[in-house]
């Protein structure tokens, strides 16, 4: 599988729903997965959908006869980790940059000492009031 | 090129108030830190904005002073066969003058490299933004996230959102998770990210150690304001238990880009949520009235002394 990264970018709607399809059952063909998807997308846009999310790294398949039939290539908890991961380090990283406001930043720095005195400062604290 | 040589003169005009004005502002910022602090950070965080803002508005100001009066004045460009001058219609011999090129053309690649990383940095966050947001559970206002991270923080500027990790939710106690929660609760009424991108967007043009002080003093007032705001609505000691907590939890280090707290900064913000100085309340309302009175009297003053102004910039110049 390719380096999660860009998989990480967000699934559209139809890719989500189609994604939702293949975690419940696997492996579908493309009209199978059309036919549990309900009225709406045409064969053909089901067929980019699988397509695409074959290319992102997100299903596998292979040949049955004419037709390929998908599975994904991870489970949902393993995707949605994975996700999360891709996400979460990144945006933590730029710190106080202009994207994110954190409740923390960062503890670099910070020994067991320095967090036991903190402590101590709001103990003192505390028994001020 | 007469066009280009005064877009090259009316640059480097632009570029050097900006730098000058943004020195000035850094400087004045860090030596009145200590009478910022004792006011509380509501006025420190004010003196930072304005010290972002003020700089290329100057620049800005000036600049337009110049133009109008090159547009309006009396024709005096036979008079100026000594040097340079700044004029819309007669400005190519700028271009003669290599250093002044060297200026414009370094502060526009400068100025237009930090504009292109801001935005990929901003685009790329979206993206993360939303690929966290496709796999997060929406509890009320907050947004959980499935991770073993520990975090809690308030991403998008049009629709501020929390997001906080399964892992610091469950870790920390009632109090302290209200008091976490309260924070970027108020981070996100006072809309603080869009704050920050247009404070970001702002000192693009500024001096370059003085566009991180300025910046970090803005996040470090703002933090220590919204663990206030916090303390208001829970207690000031979950506040700093919260703090804590969460340090303790998040013992991989994470590298910042910009501003990045320590210690000191965190032992700032412990102290100043449980000892709040008493006089801190209308002191931002009154930095802003001598703000906003000093720039109409700056706009008066170039406006009646264009002309000086124009001449003492072209001899200054050369």
């Amino acid at each position: 599988m390719r380096s999660f990264d860009a998989a990480a970018r967000v699934l559209g709607d139809l890719e989500q729903r189609v994604m939702e399809v293949l975690w419940d059952l696997s492996p579908l063909t493309v009209r199978d997965v059309r036919a549990r998807l309900g009225k709406g997308p045409a064969y053909t846009t089901v067929m980019t959908t699988l397509d695409r999310l074959f290319k992102k790294g997100l299903l596998a398949r292979e040949k049955d006869g004419l037709a390929f039939v998908y599975r994904p290539a991870l489970d949902r908890a393993t995707y949605q980790r994975r996700v999360v991961e891709a996400a979460v380090g990144p945006l933590l990283e730029q710190g106080a940059g202009p994207v994110l406001a954190a409740f923390v930043d960062v503890a670099a720095g910070l020994s067991p000492q320095h967090l036991a005195a903190l402590e101590q400062l709001i103990a003192a604290k505390r028994r001020t009031r | 090129m007469s066009i280009l040589g005064g877009i090259v003169g009316f640059g480097v005009v632009f570029v050097l108030v900006t730098l000058v004005a943004s020195a000035l502002g850094g400087g004045v910022l860090a030596s009145a830190a200590r009478a910022l602090a004792a006011r509380g950070p509501a006025a420190e965080r004010r003196a930072a904005a304005l010290a972002a803002v003020i700089p290329p508005l100057v620049g800005a100001a000036v600049v337009a002073a110049l133009l109008l009066h090159s547009v309006t004045s009396v024709d005096h460009c036979q008079a100026h066969d000594h040097h340079a001058h700044l004029c819309v219609a007669h400005g190519g011999a700028w271009l003669a003058r290599p250093w002044a090129v060297a200026v414009a053309a370094a502060a526009f690649v400068i100025t237009v490299g930090r504009a292109t990383l801001l935005l990929a940095t901003l685009v790329a966050a979206h993206a993360r933004v939303q690929a966290l947001a496709s796999v997060a559970h929406a509890v009320d206002d907050v947004r959980v996230v499935d991770s073993p991270r520990w975090f809690c923080f308030v991403a998008g500027a049009r629709r501020p959102t929390i997001y906080a990790s399964t892992s610091a939710l469950c870790a920390l106690t009632d109090d302290e998770r209200a008091a976490m929660l309260a924070h970027e609760r108020a981070h996100v009424q006072a809309r603080d990210v869009l704050w920050k991108r247009l404070l970001t967007a702002a000192t693009l043009a500024a001096a370059p150690l003085v566009r991180g002080f300025v910046l970090a003093r803005w996040d470090d007032a703002t933090e220590r304001l919204r663990d206030r705001d916090a303390a208001r609505v829970t207690d000031p000691t979950a506040v700093a238990h919260a703090l804590l907590a969460m340090c303790r939890g998040n013992v991989v280090a994470v590298a910042g880009l910009g501003y990045a707290p320590g210690p000191s900064a965190l032992a700032r913000r412990i102290t100043s949520v449980l000892t709040p100085p008493a006089d801190e309340r209308g002191t931002p309302r009154r930095l802003a009235v001598v703000a906003g009175a000093a720039g109409v009297a700056a706009a008066l003053v170039l406006v009646t002394c264009a002309d000086p102004i124009h001449h003492a910039f072209e001899t200054l110049l050369g």
